[in-house]
């Protein structure tokens, strides 16, 4: 099994911290795991891409070329990279910031997962939202182990806002259809 | 067991450093490799040890000579362009016998370059040390895990043949996360080497660590007594790895970064039913010759995969010595090579 994961925004949608996220899970689950995380020079308003590919054996390639799965978290994220995904793949689209997509050969699942991030009183958790849907439409990695990942990716004086993740997480998996 | 975590290439070369009994580290900024001196800045005091920010990369490799001239474990770190800069020192550490572990994690060069991952410092990894008769002893990690190990095994290398030993990384390598087994810091080994300088002790004789030997036959000498280090270490610390189709039809070269591009195309070739496999050398200097030597007498040919534009391919050529055809697949200038273009490219060759 190898599954290749892609992500894209723009700096603060936590894209960085999603992809962070995945790869602790993946190890959480016992798999062998390799995260990158690449962003543009600018303070604010750059490009963030996060790649995390998931093997249940030696991952090999770290550099994706096609990927089984598209996490894209605005419209400059859609425009530059939807035609990564594989023929049979699975995108999971911010909707409230890409707007309507149109995808021939992959699965596409529409979140609106800004305003619905807003809705639950944080819009910081837009990408926790996301990546719940991924998580539960792709079916490699389970969401029992989000909160051990979030425990270690999170700064202790973060932690108070967990539960605020783990309903963020679930709305996110809710979503599939 | 520990459990694993999740660490950079450059976290994980630090820590194994610490681990293994390293405490001084001097060094200067260069991205892509800033986390390492970062991260021994955090983590060096808690176990007593000396971290420096030197005010260049000339100063850090004479700092660190000076810390070798000790016997201590001692190490520094750049990326392409520093690394250039420190050849002086590594050429007078060689010249004088000393041990250091060095880290470059390649980024796009010539000149200044760029911060995208390459491997075109394969030549100067291998050939160099700066100028003389001599060069780094030099491994190839491929894996986060494999950098935080081979900086453990690095010291004792380093010790045990008394030259520079450089670990080779890149951009990517050196920022991407994988997990990583940690083992229990051990405290560093007594400096008992009977060269190592620190003031005379029971007044035995003088120690001098010195390159300068202007009697020509003492340089021979010196330069005849690393050689024989070396050939010592072609025979114990030459290491490779294989990955693939037993029976192949075509054989991958590559190291490093491009070593994990090149098992992935092979496990969609398989899909295909194409045979392939992959040498992977990890010692770059002492170079696996043999492996190369056997599988050039049973394959149609060896193609070759690296992030330069065709540097490690004369050592693979060296090997091959003529017995088959050798291609060169590469990107230059911090551009990397996706499995797919790999895949494109040598089915063109096929």
């Amino acid at each position: 099994m190898r599954e290749e994961v892609f992500m894209a925004g723009t700096g603060g949608q936590g894209v960085v911290s999603a992809g962070s996220l995945l790869a602790e899970m993946a190890l959480e689950q016992g798999l062998e795991v390799c995260y990158i995380s690449v962003y543009s020079p600018e303070v604010r308003g750059g490009w963030v891409t996060s790649t995390v590919v998931i093997a249940d054996g030696e991952v090999g390639s770290p550099i994706v070329g096609e990927v089984d799965s598209l996490l894209l978290f605005d419209k400059r994220a859609a425009d530059e990279h939807l035609g990564k995904i594989r023929s049979g793949g699975l995108i999971v689209a911010n909707s409230s910031l890409t707007g309507p997509l149109t995808v021939a050969d992959a699965e596409l699942i529409e979140v609106p997962a800004t305003r619905m991030a807003a809705e639950l009183g944080n819009e910081q958790v837009t990408n926790i939202i996301l990546l719940g849907t991924y998580v539960k439409a792709r079916g490699v990695l389970q969401l029992s182990h989000f909160e051990a990942a979030l425990k270690t990716v999170l700064p202790e004086r973060h932690h108070k806002h967990i539960p605020l993740n783990i309903e963020a997480v679930n709305l996110g998996a809710e979503q599939v259809p | 067991m520990s459990k694993r975590v999740m660490m950079t290439g450059n976290e994980a070369v630090a820590e194994g450093a610490i681990a293994a009994g390293c405490r001084y580290f001097f060094g200067y900024p260069i991205t892509p490799q800033n986390a390492i001196p970062q991260y021994m800045a955090e983590h060096l005091a808690e176990v007593g040890g000396v971290y420096l920010q030197a005010e260049s990369e000339l100063a850090s490799i004479n700092l660190v000579y000076g810390a070798a001239a000790t016997g201590a474990y001692v190490m520094t770190s750049s990326s392409s362009p520093g690394i250039s800069l420190m050849q002086e020192g590594l050429s007078y550490m060689l010249g004088s016998e000393l041990p250091c572990v060095v880290v470059n994690m390649v980024r796009g060069g010539p000149g200044l370059g760029n911060i995208g991952a390459a491997q075109s410092d394969y030549w100067l990894a291998t050939r160099g040390a700066g100028h003389g008769d001599g060069r780094c002893l030099t491994f190839a990690p491929h894996r986060v895990q494999e950098m935080y190990d081979w900086a453990a095994e690095a010291f004792p290398i380093a010790q045990k043949y008394r030259c520079p030993v450089m670990i080779l990384g890149d951009g990517l390598l050196a920022n991407m996360a994988e997990p990583v087994r940690l083992r229990e810091r051990q405290e560093p080994p007594p400096r008992d080497q009977d060269w190592a300088i620190g003031g005379r002790r029971n007044g035995r004789p003088r120690r001098i660590v010195n390159s300068l030997w202007t009697d020509v036959p003492v340089m021979e000498a010196l330069n005849i007594r690393i050689q024989e280090r070396f050939e010592q270490a072609a025979e114990n610390e030459t290491r490779w790895e294989e990955y693939g189709n037993d029976d192949p039809t075509f054989v991958f070269a590559a190291y490093g970064i491009s070593a994990r591009i090149c098992k992935t195309v092979i496990d969609r070739l398989a899909e295909e039913g194409i045979r392939a496999r992959l040498i992977r050398p990890v010692s770059l200097f002492p170079f696996p010759h043999k492996p190369f030597a056997e599988w050039a007498q049973r394959v149609e040919r060896i193609v070759c995969v690296e992030l330069s534009m065709g540097q490690f391919v004369e050592d693979v050529r060296l090997a091959v010595a003529g017995e088959c055809p050798v291609d060169l697949i590469w990107r230059t200038g911090g551009v990397v090579l996706t499995p797919e273009e790999v895949m494109a490219r040598v089915k063109e060759l096929l």
